[in-house]
């Protein structure tokens, strides 16, 4: 798994993420709007691969598929590992972003002042969203902006369109 | 030829990126340099590497110069 952050870039207020109905029920006892979302699978998050064993030399290799394609900056290389060579020992799924079994569920919580329109920056959020596929490879949002309107918070999806890698 | 692992130990958005000028950001993290490649080409970016291969990159996931393993 591969995560990247966004950051407050913006010096946006902060929202709280809960998954406790304790802190829920603080947060309405305070007057602090929140927002209960179910946690969704989400399918461009899951990828398969295969556990190969090389019939020659025994040796255990685990790839995206039997064939593929890796590259650096200059050159394609094609790679495989065709039935006759390689032997299917398992074919596994994963899931890019690991979570606590019981967080099915979370919350947003707002500042009891928050204004209409405000953006407020999501240190971690509920939602599982792709924040890049670079070549190949999933990364998954940690965090993120919403905006408040009142009736709801819905997560800006369109400040993941514009994030860097950094490495 | 593999010329780089691109992977931040601290996993520094851009947001903690100081901007020097429009190739050049200080990590506010570590202080180390880190060169925006939306502004070079193929062989500089190469060149870069090759010099430093520690050295740290901000790239943008459409930037078509970069295939990755």
């Amino acid at each position: 798994m591969r995560t990247q952050t966004l950051g407050n870039e913006y010096n946006l207020r902060e929202v709280t993420t809960a998954y406790r109905t304790d802190i829920i029920n603080e947060a309405a006892k305070d007057g602090k709007p929140f927002f209960i979302r179910e946690v969704k699978i989400n399918p461009e998050l899951q990828t398969t691969s295969l556990l190969l064993k090389e019939r020659l030399t025994g040796e255990y290799i685990h790839v995206p598929s039997r064939l593929f394609y890796t590259s650096n900056y200059t050159q394609q290389f094609k790679k495989e590992y065709p039935e006759e060579l390689y032997e299917l020992v398992l074919e596994t799924d994963e899931y890019h972003r690991i979570r606590k079994t019981n967080q099915s569920w979370g919350a947003y919580i707002l500042p009891a002042d928050a204004k209409l329109s405000e953006r407020f920056y999501i240190p971690n959020i509920i939602e599982d969203v792709v924040s890049s596929k670079f070549r190949g490879m999933v990364l998954v949002a940690t965090d993120g902006i919403g905006l408040f309107t009142g009736e709801s918070f819905e997560l800006d999806r369109k400040v993941y369109r514009n994030m860097q890698i950094v490495g | 030829m593999f010329l780089k692992k691109i992977h931040c130990p601290k996993n520094v958005s851009p947001a903690n990126l100081d901007k020097v000028s429009e190739i050049e950001f200080n990590c506010v993290f570590c202080e180390k340099k880190v060169i925006n490649t939306d502004y070079l080409d193929e062989v500089e970016i190469t060149n870069l590497i090759s010099e430093d291969p520690s050295i740290c990159l901000k790239i943008h996931p459409a930037n078509p110069l970069f295939r990755i393993e």
